[in-house]
Formats: C-alpha cells, structure tokens, sequence
C-alpha cells in the first residue's frame, strides 16, 4: 500500500493549498472536485449477488437461480465482511482455495459469478450471499443486531470477572465452505463458524445427481440457512446447545428446518409453479407433472410427478445419499400424540415433530386466509380442482402465501426471547409462541395463536404445568407491578446496539439487581449467577408506536449429584435459568420512567418442579451414556456429530 | 414336564448331599433349596467366563456362560490363561454342558470357543443366543445384520491404518473386539478374513449348537425353552429389547454414513486418498491471494483457522466404531435364573439402551411427568432380591446404571445381601484422570459397599504359557475374599467360585 499513500498525501496538501492560497479559484481546474465534494455518490445499500434458490439438482427449474439483494458493506477477497468471512480452507485436502474478490469490477456489475459446480469462488459467494440474507432476515424479525456466540463471563479465582476478549468469542463468523470431507455440515463453535462438507453422491440411487459426483453442501440454500440459523440461535440463547433433555438438541434443529422453509415461501418463481401445479394447495406433497399421463406409465419428463420444493429440506443432499427424496419435509408428520413420548427419539426425528406443528399452523393459517378468494374464483366459474387457475388468482394466492409466511417466521423467532433461559421444551416454546405474539399483536384477526395451539395439541406437545389449552392459561403470566424493583438506570440504547461504555454499565447493573433480588428470580443466593446476554429489542407495535425492551438472559449453575445417596459417583451441572423481559415505559412528563420487569420467565431447581427436572436430565443423562467420565464438554451439543445429517 | 410324586428321592440327590440330606425338598420344578449351586468366575483377564453348578436331582448339570478374553486397548487384556481355564472346566464338567449361553458376539465373550481346542470335545445340551444373533444367515440374505456389522467393521478398520492417535487406538481396539481380528494389518494381507470371532460362532452354532437344532435365539419376554437336564431351574429373559424396526434403522444410517466416507475415499498406491474437490489450479497461495491478516480488523490468523478447521474434522471412524460397540453390547442377551428359590441375574455387557427396557419398561416414558424417571416398581423388586450379580461390561460405568445398583443395595436390614462378581482387568481401557477407567472405581467402591463384591483380577494367577510368569492382582484391590451373609466364596487356581 505504501505506493498509493505516497500518492495520496501530496494531492491532499495541494487541496489545501489551493484553499488558502486562491480564494478564486480557476474554474475549470476545481469543477469536478466541487461536484463530487458536494454530491457524494451514495453508499449503496444492498449488494445483488447471484445464487441457487434451492440447490444445483433442481438445474433451472423455475428459476433456481435467483439474485439475493444482501447489505451492501466493503469486501476483501475471501468475501470478508464485518460479521461474517468466507474462509476456503479444506481440512481434509489441507489446502485452500482461490477467494473471490466480489468487489472487483466486472463482478460487481454482473451480481457477482453465475451459478456453477465446478468454480469454488462461486461456491464462496453464495455462502456469503445466503448467510447476510439470513442474519437480515433475522434482524427484521427480531428488531435488533445480532451476535455470534460469547465466551461465558464468568469470575476468576478472584472474584474478578475480567474485561475484554475471551478466547471463545466469536467476533466474526468463519465459514468455511469446503471444510471437511463429509456427507455434513455444522455449526461448530470451536472452529467459530459453519463447516460445510462435500462428498460423493451415492453410487446406487444418487437421485438427480450422477452417481458418483461431487455433492456440496455448502451449495444448498438450504443447509446455509440451517447452519447460519443453528450459529444465530446460539448467539441468543447461550445454553439451548446445552443437553439436557432430548427437546433441546431436538429444540435447535427444529428451529433451523423452520428457518430454512419459511424462506423457501419468499421465493415468488417458486411459489406460482406450485401453487399452480397444486391447484393452490400449497401444503400437497407431491405436484402434478406438468403433462398429463394419458395411458400407461410417464414417458417423458414432464409426465414424471414432482415432489413439492416448498415443503422438501435439501433435495440435492437426500438424493445423493440414496434416500431418493428430499432430506427432511415439513410435513413427514402424521399428528400422532404419542409419538412425542418416546424418548428414544433421535434429535432430527423428534424435531420433525415441531417442524410439522408449525407448518400446520402456518397452512391453516394460508386456507383461512384465502379462503374467500376461493370463494369468489369458483362463484365466477373457476375450479379449483384443476390445475388451471388464473394468473391473477395465483398470484394473489402467492401475495398471500407470502405474506403469512412472513409473520409466521417472525412470530417463531420473536418467541425465543420468551423462552426460559435454559433447558427449553417443546412445551415452553408453544408458550413462549402464544405470549410474543399476543404481546406484540393483541388482536389475532387470522387466528393464528388459535392455529399455533391446535397444531401443537394435535401432536401432544403441552406445556407441563398449563392448565388449559387456552390463550390465558398458556401465556407466560405478566410479573406483578412491585413483585421486583424497577431498574432505574438501565441504558435501553439505540437499534443498532450498544456501546461498549453501555454494555459494561448495564452488565454491572444487572448483576448487581441479580444478586440482590436472587430468590425472587428463581436462583439461590450464594452461586455466581451470569448474565449470558441482555439485548435490547425495538420493535414496531401495531399501532406505529416503538416498543423498546431489554431481554435478560440469566442463570446459575449448580452441581448435582448422578446419585444424592452416592455423590462420589460424579456430578453434572444443572442450571436454573431466568428470561428478563424489562420494558421501557412510554414517555411521560417529558421525563422516561424507571425499567419495568414485564415477564419473568424462571427455570428453578428447587420445589417440586425443580425436583421433577433433577429426575428427569438423569434418566436423559443415562439415557444418553454422559455418565461416562468427567469432562464437561460432553454436555455441550456438538452439531457436527448430532446425526450423520446436517 | 411332569410333577414328581415322590418327594424324597435320596439315590437322584447323591451328589449334592455331602452332609446331611435335606428333610424336605419342593417339588420337582421349584426347588426349596440350593445348597450346592455354584458361580464360577475364572480369571481370564479381560473377559466372561462364567460356569455354573446346578445341583439337579439328576446330579450337577453345568451352564457355561460366556468364555472370551480381548486384550484390549492397552494390550494387556489376554493375561494367557483361557486355555487352561477351559481344561480345567473339561475336568469339572467331563465335556458336558446342559447349557451354554453366548450373551453377545464380542470376542472378549466368546474368544475362548476358538482359542480353546478343547472344545471340539464338549457336547452342550442346549445354545442360547440372543436374538439379533439370528440375522446372520449369509452374505446375501436380508437378514445379514452380524455380517454387515463384521463387514463394517472390517472396513472401517483398514481406513485407519496409519493413525495412531488415541482415539484410532480405541476405536480400533472396538473393531477388533467385535471382530476378533487382533491384528488387521496382517489380516489384510491374509486370505482368512473371518477373524477369531467367526470362528467360535461357527463352534458354537454348528459343533455345540449341532448345526443350528440346539440353538435358541432370545428377546426380552420370550419363554425360553430350558434343556431337560436342568430341571428345577426357570429362567427369564430380560434383554436384549425384542425387535423394532428402529434399531435395524439406526444400522442402515450407520452404514450409509460410514458407507459415504468410505465412498468418498480413492485407493492411492500410498494408501487410502481423500476425493480432492478441485483439480490443483483453484489452489490458492495464502501470501499472495488471501488478504494479509493485518489488512483485516479484527485480523484473521490463517494459521488458527487451519487447527480450528482440521481440528473438527468429523471423526467418523472413531464414531463409527464406538457406535459397533454399543451396537454388539446392547445385543447382550440378559438372563435371570432362579433356582431354590435364589436369583441369580446376568447381565452380560448391556448398556443404557438394553438396560433402559427392563428397568423402565422404556417404550415410551410415564404418562405421569412425575414418575419420569422412576423405575418400574417390578424391576426395581427384582433388583433388591437378585442374590448374585453380573456386573455388566467389566465394570464400566455406562454398564450398570446408577438407579440399578442403587436399587439393588437398598435393601432391608434384615435382608440377606447378594454377592456380585466382576470379571474385569484392570488398566485396559480408558483413563482415571478422564473418569473413564474400567472397571470405574466409584462404582466398584458402590457396589463393593452395598453387598460381597469380587473382582476377578483380586488375586494373582500363574500362567504357564505362553511363558511361566504370575500375574499380580489389581492394586488397591481387597484381595481378601468377602464373607456373604449367604453361603460362601473359595478361591482355587484359576477361579473364585461362590456356593450356596
């Protein structure tokens, strides 16, 4: 660089020269410097970048290539960005691999590289592509900036919790799209970002592939958005990677899946072929071939019955692994009751389970809504048997299918500041669902909660403790005005984060009102209790106000015993874990009030519950064969061995 | 069967009867007492070999349980003394066994069948195997579950070669165990690919089984059909967990996963070579295409990122292998007897998912969240009146689940104890620092508290071959025999034995 400062400097002290020394100066010398000093040219504001909106099997399918307008910020060759660095590097092949440099010219004027297999720096672009979409796509529904996972604060042999930097933060998310040779991907916290694998398509049934190739996963719409979802999550809920009962690993990969498919209904091209080919019922798992089969078998191609893209996880992937379909569905489901109880479960199957509630949901919620546009097409004549609906009605029906999709992503990951702190079940999500969206839409006009309830009934997941299947009985309780002290100086910032000045003072304040108010909060007084994350969230409420709250993550943590009769047969940590939701009150008097705790959502460990859950994280510890040994990070979820899937 | 309608039939009883006969004796089937039956743990090293004395009233009739050996990860498992165990057991038994009983296909359960030539001479009245055992038939059958796991394993073990670190070690030393091949790199150079343990399951499905019309496969709740020579003695089936289709599907994931690495290997004249995705012209030069880590705020350390990255390379071998362990371990075919009204439980080597059946009736979990967790009251009854004790998988801790040994030692005062055995030997596996050491001393320290425990590597042993050498007990080990509050233990050569 040192060229282009030598170059820079004398132009700068001739500027200023030119100032001082010529009041008048010569116009047609200083022309061009007046206008672009005057009327900067704009920053621009997103970045087209080229991608595959499912995968390379789907060829061009309906336009499987589509172009994701992410935040436009500085790049260097990798991409590396601010949040998020493209980083080749192949750990099985130990080499790595040429960047791509997206703020080269002749790149940036052609959204970047198109689509292909076979060039690594396209590979790089849509793994970033697809990961900024997703961290927007969040950030939109959550109301505020997003960080990857800290290091615990924890104090030393001192007392003394230490500023600064710890060795497991993760500033900046690596991504790594050729990391491993592996039918795989995972969001690995040690590695500080996502690994994506690649291997070889099965030799038997390799689906659309050919038998034998090289199957990316990191080229999966997908997978990105399902790993970049499962880092998101951990960055807001410290201890939901933390086993302690089958519903969390369960927990973490069902809300990757709803991720990745509520995106695939913000894919307009997508959305039309099906919802055309399936006369409108989007949630029909298989579409019909786009020509008819007019006797015997298909024999061309487009008499072959499709599966539906919109409810298939991954189509590339499952194929090229044998199973000769897509990896995972929305709707594999039967609503079985039972099913929930068999703690034998594997993660992804249990999970399946709330994947399907939340897309019943989200269908019913469709059908509702549409349902007087039916209405009105079939009074004018129309038949909704056939596949030929009309191009207005379909893209009506999209607009609404669309739409819905939206605010069913949003109110699942609104929820998850509504969640207990640790140890998350099934049953406490239905609940954190049912209390975020009355708190943030009071009035339900699509029935949407109503919808949420029934599905989950339909499957057997019930919160342990509710009484009734009913909005009142399922929302979390509001807090009492005076049961807890209002936080006086608590800093609710600005949307774009805090600062670090910010940060450390409400750090203290918190911790200090933690100790204080211990039992209150659901902790024994005596252990440390950590403050994991506080967040403050802006969110627009129904009526254009702002709403501004803090969501308070804290927990403590407490060894006990496998056996209380023979504690010399190990320990394991349990946590009682508290959500803080602090609300910032309106203006009044020119003057803002004191920080008022609206929800508190505990986690005990003492009491009969506490007992109950004691009970319940041995049998799963059992269960699971954590008894072996004494190392503490086998209670950590390690996504890259969580199932060969992703 | 028929009832007896004698009740005293002093010639049938001349064995059993050294001092004075019993005044009363039950009926045929349930006998009332057990004087003269007998546990015998022979010490082998790391390894089952259990023979037990049924005193009938046709004279004693043998069951062997188990007899293998497997030297483990540190190598020191076969102390060398299995052959002459099972000559001493030839003369015990004059080659007749009513019963043998394979809990599982590990070798350090049946690697005596194939060490021993001795065997050729024994004749077994019945073969007991568990229930997975079946699916075995041949190559290309549907049911060839033990031959794919031999397959994969086989597999699995040539992949790791070169490796010599810690978890290759132990995961080879699971493959090896499963297969009873010792050695793989010699095996790969060889024709014979079978391993020790085809080998005594050939001896014990065809030479003792009789070709397969003696033997019995076995889940939990099957009525198990008893040969007629053991007459007075009932048994149960506790384990393995009968058939459901999602232990075949964990195999078949296990296989495709496993299936996919090795797909995605290609033979090099060096060895085994991973696929390479781009050919050689998309590698970069980090100096020179990557920006300089200074340029980037935070900075990047290339260097870390590449430990990072190789660091979390999937270790699919590794994984693979221990899931064949818990696999074949899960298999164990669980045995409760009872005979003169005691209880005797064999539990081979099964682990959390076998024991979780049984113990928790574990189809599904309580309909009352408060019993989650809990145990079957049933179960938790049968554990407190078991009068002897298996201890399943040499003492590991993933064996014998804590709530087990709990309910078993949490008896009443007035209750007579029970007397458990562990055929272990220690250092072989696993490491204390990482509480992973086998047998594991808080749970031996449990169990050693709560009734007579006896561990088979509490005494020292002569070996004469392959050289004369004598191996020492464990340290810090009670080398004193126990004294139960119910019958008593005796120490010879190469065994410790409890009677009745």
């Amino acid at each position: 660089m040192p060229e282009n400062e030598k170059a820079k400097v004398p132009e700068t002290i001739q500027g200023a020269k030119l100032a001082d020394v010529a009041p008048i100066p010569n116009p047609a010398k200083t022309k061009t410097a007046v206008i672009s000093d005057i009327i900067e040219i704009p920053t621009p504001a997103k970045r087209p970048l080229k991608c595959y909106a499912f995968d390379p099997s789907q060829g061009t399918y309906f336009g499987n290539e589509m172009t994701l307008r992410v935040k436009y910020e500085k790049l260097l060759p990798g991409p590396i960005g601010e949040r998020i660095a493209v980083i080749d590097y192949d750990g099985q092949n130990k080499s790595f691999y040429k960047p791509v440099d997206l703020d080269d010219p002749s790149l940036l004027i052609g959204c970047g590289l198109s689509p292909s297999q076979s060039d690594p720096r396209f590979h790089q672009q849509m793994v970033y592509a697809v990961v900024s979409e997703t961290i927007q796509n969040f950030e939109a529904a959550l109301g505020r900036r997003i960080r990857w996972r800290l290091d615990e604060r924890v104090p030393d042999a001192q007392g003394v919790i230490a500023r600064g930097p710890r060795p497991g933060d993760i500033k900046r998310l690596n991504l790594y799209p050729h990391a491993m040779l592996s039918a795989n991907a995972a969001y690995s916290p040690a590695a500080k970002g996502i690994l994506f694998g690649y291997f070889r398509a099965s030799s038997v049934n390799p689906g659309r592939n050919i038998p034998g190739q090289t199957v990316f996963t990191c080229l999966s719409h997908d997978i990105i958005v399902h790993e970049t979802t499962h880092a998101i999550l951990d960055g807001i809920r410290t201890y939901f990677s933390e086993r302690t009962s089958p519903d969390v690993a369960a927990f973490h990969e069902a809300f990757a899946d709803i991720a990745a498919l509520f995106r695939h209904f913000s894919h307009k091209e997508a959305l039309l072929d099906t919802i055309q080919k399936t006369g409108g019922k989007l949630y029909q798992y298989q579409l019909q071939p786009d020509a008819l089969v007019t006797e015997g078998k298909p024999t061309i191609q487009a008499q072959q019955p499709k599966d539906n893209p919109l409810v298939g996880l991954a189509q590339q992937f499952g194929e090229a692994r044998g199973s000769g379909k897509a990896l995972r569905s929305a709707l594999s489901e039967l609503p079985d009751p039972k099913k929930i109880k068999d703690p034998s479960l594997e993660p992804h199957e249990r999970g399946a389970i709330l994947v399907s509630a939340v897309f019943d949901a989200y269908f019913t919620v469709y059908l509702r809504q549409t349902a007087d546009l039916f209405r009105v097409f079939q009074a004018g004549g129309g038949n909704t048997e056939t596949r030929e609906l009309s191009g207005p009605m379909a893209d009506l029906l999209a607009k609404a299918a669309s739409k819905t999709a939206n605010i069913l992503f949003k109110i699942c990951v609104r929820a998850i500041d509504y969640c207990p702190a640790v140890d998350i079940t099934f049953g406490e999500y239905l609940r954190a669902l049912i209390t975020s969206d009355r708190d943030n839409h009071p009035s339900d006009p699509l029935g949407i909660r109503d919808a949420l309830m029934q599905a989950f009934r339909l499957r057997g997941i019930l919160p342990e403790d509710a009484q009734y299947l009913s909005e009142d009985s399922l929302c979390w309780s509001v807090l009492p005005k005076d049961s807890l002290p209002v936080f006086e100086n608590l800093i609710f910032g600005d949307p774009n984060g805090l600062t670090r000045e910010e940060k450390n003072h409400n750090g203290n304040l918190l911790r200090r009102y933690a100790i204080a108010n211990a039992s209150k909060l659901g902790f024994s007084d005596g252990p440390f209790i950590s403050i994991p994350s506080f967040h403050p969230a802006f969110r627009l409420a129904p009526d254009g106000s702002v709403r501004i709250d803090m969501v308070v993550e804290m927990a403590q943590a407490v060894d006990v015993p496998y056996d209380p009769k023979q504690p010399d047969l190990g320990t394991f940590p349990m946590r009682s874990g508290s959500t803080l939701l602090i609300s910032k009150p309106p203006l009044k008097d020119g003057n803002y009030g004191p920080g008022q705790i609206r929800y508190l959502i505990r986690k005990r460990l003492e009491g009969p519950y506490g007992e109950r859950r004691q009970q319940r994280q041995r049998e799963f510890n059992l269960r699971e064969g954590l008894l072996e040994g004494n190392d503490p990070k086998r209670f950590e979820l390690d996504f890259n061995m969580l199932h060969s899937g992703f | 069967m028929t009832t007896r309608k004698t009740t005293k039939s002093a010639g049938k009883r001349k064995t059993v009867a050294k001092k004075a006969p019993r005044a009363k004796a039950g009926r045929a089937e349930a006998r009332t007492s057990a004087k003269g039956l007998k546990i015998r743990m022979y010490r082998v090293g790391f390894g089952d070999f259990f023979l037990v004395t049924v005193p009938t009233r046709s004279g004693n009739q043998y069951i062997l349980i188990d007899c293998g050996v497997f030297k483990g990860t540190s190598g020191t498992g076969d102390i060398g003394s299995i052959v002459e165990a099972v000559e001493d057991m030839y003369k015990t038994t004059k080659g007749r066994l009513a019963l043998v009983i394979m809990t599982h296909r590990h070798a350090d359960h049946i690697a005596g069948f194939s060490k021993a030539e001795r065997f050729k001479d024994f004749t077994a009245g019945m073969v007991w195997m568990p229930y997975w055992e079946q699916f075995n038939d041949a190559k290309d059958s549907p049911h060839n579950l033990q031959f794919d796991i031999q397959e994969l394993a086989h597999n699995l073990a040539m992949q790791f070669g070169a490796r010599k670190d810690e978890a290759a070690k132990e995961a080879l030393a699971q493959l090896a165990n499963a297969t009873g091949v010792e050695d793989f790199s010699a095996a790969a150079t060889g024709k014979k690919k079978g391993g020790g343990n085809a080998k005594a399951l050939d001896l014990l499905k065809n030479h003792l089984g009789a070709n397969g019309k003696k033997v019995r496969y076995y889940a939990a709740n099957d009525k198990p059909e008893l040969p007629p020579e053991l007459k007075g003695l009932s048994a149960k089936i506790l384990g393995p967990p009968p058939k459901k289709a999602k232990a075949f599907m964990a195999l078949t994931d296990l296989k495709k996963g496993v299936g996919q690495y090795l797909d995605s290997m290609t033979e090099d004249k060096d060895g085994p070579k991973a696929l390479q995705p781009f050919p050689n012209e998309w590698l970069a030069d980090l100096e020179s295409d990557y920006p300089h880590q200074e340029v980037v705020d935070p900075v990047i350390d290339y260097e870390q990122v590449k430990k990072n990255v190789e660091a979390s390379q999937p270790d699919m071998l590794a994984a693979a292998a221990s899931k064949i362990e818990t696999f074949l371990n899960n298999q164990s075919l669980v045995v409760l007897f009872e005979f003169g009204g005691k209880k005797l439980l064999f539990a081979g080597d099964a682990q959390a998912g076998n024991w979780e059946y049984w113990l928790y009736k574990g189809d599904g979990p309580e309909k009352d969240p408060t019993k989650a967790g809990a145990m079957v009251d049933a179960s938790k009854e049968l554990l407190q009146t078991i009068d002897f004790y298996k201890v399943g998988h040499h003492g590991s801790t993933n064996a014998t689940p804590i709530q087990a040994v709990e309910a078993a030692v949490s008896r009443a005062k007035s209750s007579k104890g029970f007397v458990s055995m562990c055929s272990t030997e220690y250092g072989v596996y696993g490491n204390r620092d990482k509480g992973t050491e086998v047998p594991r001393d808080p749970l031996m320290k449990a169990l050693g508290d709560g009734c007579s425990l006896i561990r088979s590597d509490s005494f020292p042993i002569d070996i004469t071959s392959p050289k004369k050498k004598t191996i020492k007990p464990a340290k810090g080990v009670n080398t004193k025999l126990p004294k139960p509050k119910v019958g008593k233990l005796s120490k010879a050569k190469l065994y410790i034995e409890y009677s009745f």
